[in-house]
């Protein structure tokens, strides 16, 4: 073995994970990548209402004097997570067929 | 009350265990044994993560903290309830198409790195511990308040039958247990509740204790309280236990309705604690008991006497049947990652994992001091937000994420978590960020996470694009026949149809890992 060293141009490819990859049809990975755009959409736009309903819980109970108003917004709440979980599975749904 | 409470808890461990050790059928493979053969029912998972969900810090420290902190308490069940439609928008139908069957095993499919993996799965032995310890100090005092048990009474009656259902049928008979005894949670709760509230307002109603403090939060609390809600939330939709259910559904679109089932379960039973803490507020004084006590005491200051007697003892099991449903869990969810991560997922490496969890969780149990479950659940919660929800979204959907990345998001956003929880238990004060150290730590470790990924483009995965589609194509298209674990000697069956589908052309098998 040669003691002498060379210097490398280019580093070795980062060690994968489970899949040699193919060179990919340039079509359908246009319409994987646009499907993983919508999806991810989709999913963001869920997450934004689930922020904006927790951000505005708080001011809702601003003038809550009694523990009946608090057991209201707390069923509101869950209610609301309900119709937007079922809401995403559907839009979710849609997109994939 | 003594022989009611030991009644009730000897009935739902007579049901636990007839639900998970007499089963109809003994594990046969792997998958069966860590992911109940990824064949779980919609409703029957969805019962399962409630249960899983509804721990002892749902059903008696909220409760507990409600009576004595006020309405405050309220946004705790909100906060951990919302971040199951987090988890449903953004990561239970890739995670589930993704085929592995841990988050430590995604980590190393999505990423290539062994390394990180072992490091994930310290983070959620972790995880699991912090929870593991706070049922058992929630049912020390239990045991020590209705029973008058030592502390070491409610350990053993926990960790016993939560040890022995996960040992006889791994994710299947725990499974079982899980839903089964949601069902009776919410049955006696449910009961309980209607009759001690008939009881206040039929008989003959003394003057409540304090029936006030329900006033709205002062506007500088407004942001603590957004924070807190979401810590919830981003905690609810990393914890290990929670998505590790996601992986036993069928597929991925069965996933998504595992979690809009447990969306409705949780939403009928999260209305309960705040009954509970309303009353406990009215009747029982803060000092009586701490606050996982205040529930259990309701019945014998409310309606003393032989019906407080049994109403007691019906909490009790319902208690009881919280610890043990989320124990069970617990262990399963932690047991098959530690056991896939050091040896070759089977059968006796799984058993030992779980014997292997239960003891240090017992040793960190008897090290502690018992104090509210809540707060040990809530840095649980933190670790999870900090860690496992950056590494799940952006793994998910974000192609140029790489090992080094995520590692150091771990180091980030794990350890700011830690040092400020221990600062905020030493007494230091740094406002909003020992109050909650998620405001600090979740932006920091997603920061982090992306940073590091965007200087080490090197180390982005070849098959990163690879990955992605598969856990983004519908299921018809993706693999519907089970599993794949990265480890070169996973028993589980690969299908690599859909990229062959997909791309057009065959595709390598995977080479076995180093």
């Amino acid at each position: 073995m040669s003691g002498r060293r060379v210097a490398v141009e280019r580093r070795p490819p980062a060690l994968t994970c489970c899949f040699a990859v193919p060179d990919p049809d340039p079509v359908r990975q246009a319409a994987a990548t646009a499907l993983r755009r919508r999806q991810l959409r989709t999913g963001l736009a869920t997450t934004a209402l689930v922020a904006a309903t927790l951000a505005a819980l708080p001011a809702l109970t601003a003038g809550a004097t009694g523990p009946w108003t608090w057991l209201l917004v707390s069923a509101g709440a869950h209610l609301a997570w309900i119709v937007l979980a079922v809401a995403q599975v559907r839009r979710a749904e849609r997109l994939e067929r | 009350m003594t022989v009611a409470t030991w009644a009730g808890i000897g009935s739902v461990l007579v049901l636990a265990l007839l639900l998970g050790v007499v089963r109809p059928r003994r594990p046969t493979g792997v998958e069966q044994f860590y992911l109940a053969a990824r064949a779980v029912p919609t409703w029957r998972n969805g019962a399962a993560i409630s249960s899983e969900s509804t721990s002892a810090a749902t059903c008696l420290g909220v409760a507990g903290l409600i009576a004595t902190h006020g309405p405050q308490m309220f946004w705790y069940p909100i906060g951990a309830a919302a971040g199951f439609v987090v988890l449903l928008a953004l990561v239970v139908a890739p995670l589930r198409r993704s085929g592995t069957f841990t988050v430590p095993d995604f980590a190393q499919w999505r990423l290539g790195s062994p390394a990180l993996r072992r490091v994930t799965t310290c983070l959620v032995l972790a995880v699991g511990v912090v929870y593991l310890v706070a049922q058992f100090h929630a049912a020390a005092v239990m045991v020590g308040l209705l029973m008058g048990l030592p502390a070491w009474g409610g350990w053993a009656l926990v960790a016993g039958p939560a040890v022995v259902v996960a040992l006889a049928g791994g994710m299947g008979s725990v499974t079982r247990v899980q839903s089964g005894q949601f069902w009776l949670k919410f049955v006696l709760f449910a009961g309980c509740a209607v009759v001690l509230w008939c009881t206040w307002w039929i008989a003959p109603r003394p003057r409540p204790y304090r029936f006030t403090g329900f006033v709205a939060p002062d506007d500088p609390a407004l942001p603590g309280i957004v924070t807190i809600l979401l810590a919830c939330a981003l905690g609810t939709m990393g914890l290990p236990q929670v998505v590790a259910r996601v992986y036993t559904a069928p597929h991925g679109r069965a996933a998504r309705r595992s979690i809009v089932a447990a969306q409705v379960l949780l939403g009928g039973f999260l209305l309960l604690p705040p009954l509970y803490g309303i009353l406990g507020r009215a009747h029982v004084p803060p000092e009586a008991a701490g606050a996982d006590g205040i529930v259990l005491l309701l019945p014998s200051v409310m309606a003393p006497g032989p019906v407080g007697d049994v109403l007691t003892g019906l909490l009790a099991a319902a208690a009881f049947a919280a610890f043990l449903a989320t124990s069970c869990g617990v262990l399963a969810a932690v047991a098959g990652a530690v056991s896939s991560c050091v040896a070759a997922p089977g059968v006796g490496s799984f058993r030992a994992a779980v014997g292997g969890v239960t003891v240090l969780a017992l040793l960190v149990t008897a090290a502690t001091s018992p104090g509210s479950s809540v707060v040990l659940v809530l840095v649980g919660f933190s670790l999870s937000a900090a860690t496992f929800c950056p590494l799940l979204v952006l793994g998910i959907w974000w192609r140029r994420l790489t090992d080094v990345g995520v590692a150091a998001g771990f180091v980030a956003g794990g350890g700011a978590t830690v040092l400020l929880v221990g600062a905020g238990a030493v007494g230091l004060n740094a406002g909003l960020a020992t109050a909650c150290p998620v405001a600090v730590a979740v932006p920091l470790s997603f920061a982090v996470m992306v940073v590091i990924s965007l200087v080490t483009p090197g180390r982005v995965p070849g098959d990163a694009e690879v990955s992605l589609v598969r856990m983004h194509q519908p299921d018809d298209r993706s693999s519907l026949r089970g599993g794949r674990s990265s480890l070169g000697h996973s028993p589980y069956v690969d299908d690599y149809r859909p990229l062959v589908e997909l791309w057009g052309k065959r595709v390598s098998r995977p080479r076995s890992r180093p």
